[in-house]
């Protein structure tokens, strides 16, 4: 409509979209996710027990403690590792899963759960 | 003698006395120019009358508004911080009733949702509540502009406060222009903040008076300009004083607690108390994201201050930059200190600089040069 200098309006709103998208950067830059371990999936891969680690956060190693609640067989300590899955070789039987997930770099970044389970093992042979 | 009103979204009282001010010292100052103005304040609370300082304050909402105006007939009513609710009391008269309407826009009330961006970005909570407010309030109050700038159902008169505040924001926001409009800044009080003559050393003294309730006050920057500042050899020369309270004082100025010539203090300054800050201070450091005028700038303009602050909405039209003020662009805190450092290595160019501050913002928005022009776009010329 007339009267409007939609010219220099328009020049003043892309200055004002520049300051927007630099706030935004700014934001995003340091916007950090949240630690945690959203699941953890079990699959039988050829009789063994495939432990999956799904989790949310930067540059993440993954361990795992697998306690047998029956008391028979000694508690499998895996360490930090990069990749999120790991493959045992386990006997079926009740057992407790604690999976834990950490930063790189940053040791007091961490977060865990803990599932029971039992694990039914179908071996090959069978 | 002739009465006009005033309605409003906040007026002073004894308990508040610094909600909307610049209303008060208009009307204060129409008084001392023979107009009489009634105030209402819209409000859904059921409040009593009060007065405060010989005005008589009315609490209505917009259907006793409406009731009031039937029954009372003003030649014009004037509005602050417009909004439908307010409005709806003109509507309902009858077309040949209807008085002769002025309306002042000062800022958010005219201005598209996502101008002040950076005060709702700290968290997705408050980013999905202006989203939601865009549709909803800020588009009924854009239709509602429109609507009242373009009818021919009203007899009606805009005053914006800049002319780039006009034209940045206002003009494509409505994307419409009223016929009848008036470019006329809100007061700078030169009697309450009379021009004290500077030395050579005040430049020495900076000062900075802000509220820490939002971003775009832009006290972060003030913090950075100084800290960056500090690197400067004549830093332990100077000494600032920072005044202000609100939830971002404490954050924003942790890191100036290191410098023993940074003095903070975390308190509201009440208005009469300014001038005394003003006159033991030579440069008013006073960055912004968003002013439709400066009223705080040009107060300490008025005082003998040379103001440090951004080219930034209707700021340039009150401080030009190298003669009344230094500017920087916005954000830009480099540009900052190099035009302080101007200022530190020309004293004469200070003084000359406080001493045309001082007159510039008089002869623009002293209480002669605003009130004249008011009051005739207030009483003449109407149709």
């Amino acid at each position: 409509m007339a009267g409007v200098d939609w010219k220099k309006a328009y020049h003043d709103l892309e200055s004002h979209i520049e300051h927007i998208m630099k706030e935004t950067s700014t934001l995003v830059h340091n916007a950090v996710p949240e630690l945690r371990i959203n699941e953890v999936a079990r699959n039988d891969q050829n009789g063994l027990l495939e432990i999956i680690i799904d989790a949310t956060g930067a540059r993440m190693k993954y361990a795992l403690y697998l306690i047998d609640r029956t008391g028979k067989h000694e508690t499998i300590k895996r360490p930090y590792q990069q990749s999120n899955t790991f493959l045992l070789d386990v006997p079926g039987g009740k057992y407790t899963l604690q999976a834990f997930v950490q930063e790189d770099g940053a040791a007091d970044q961490t977060a865990s759960v803990k599932i029971n389970f039992r694990h039914d093992r179908v071996d090959d042979d069978e | 003698m002739t009465r006009y009103l005033m309605i409003c979204n906040a007026y002073p009282t004894r308990d508040k006395v610094y909600a909307n001010g610049f209303l008060h010292r208009r009307v204060k100052a129409y008084q001392t120019y023979g107009i009489e103005v009634d105030v209402i304040v819209m409000t859904t609370r059921v409040m009593k009358d009060r007065f405060h300082d010989g005005v008589h304050i009315k609490y209505m909402d917009q259907h006793q508004v409406a009731s009031f105006l039937k029954e009372n007939h003003y030649p014009t009513v004037l509005f602050h911080f417009i909004n439908p609710k307010m409005f709806h009391g003109i509507t309902q008269l009858p077309k040949a009733e209807r008085p002769n309407i002025v309306v002042w826009l000062h800022g958010f009330e005219a201005e598209a949702w996502h101008r002040r961006y950076y005060n709702f970005l700290s968290d997705i909570e408050s980013l999905d509540a202006m989203l939601e407010r865009k549709d909803t309030v800020f588009e009924t109050q854009r239709s509602f502009l429109r609507e009242i700038m373009t009818s021919s159902d009203y007899s009606i008169r805009f005053v914006y406060v800049s002319r780039r505040f006009k034209e940045l924001y206002v003009d494509p926001y409505t994307g419409v222009v009223p016929k009848e409009y008036y470019i006329i800044p809100n007061i700078v009080d030169d009697q309450l903040f009379p021009y004290r003559q500077k030395v050579k050393t005040d430049r020495l003294n900076l000062c900075s008076i802000r509220p820490y309730t939002a971003r775009n006050y832009a006290n972060d920057l003030t913090v950075d300009f100084i800290m960056a500042l500090s690197r400067k050899r004549y830093f332990s020369k100077l000494t600032f004083d920072l005044y202000g309270d609100g939830p971002l004082f404490e954050v924003v100025t942790e890191p100036l607690k290191r410098y023993g010539n940074v003095n903070l203090h975390q308190s509201f300054v009440p208005q009469n108390e300014i001038p005394d800050i003003h006159e033991s201070h030579g440069v008013f450091i006073c960055p912004t994201r968003h002013d439709s005028q400066g009223v705080s700038i040009g107060e300490a303009m008025s005082s003998g201050l040379v103001p440090l602050s951004n080219d930034v909405g209707g700021v340039p039209e009150f401080v030009e930059h190298g003669k009344t003020g230094m500017l920087a662009p916005r954000d830009d805190v480099e540009t900052m200190v190099e035009n302080f450092d101007h200022l530190y290595k020309h004293p004469k160019t200070f003084m000359e600089m406080s001493a045309e501050a001082s007159r510039s913002i008089h002869r623009q928005a002293g209480v002669e040069a605003v009130i004249k022009q008011e009051m005739e776009v207030i009483q003449n010329g109407w149709s």
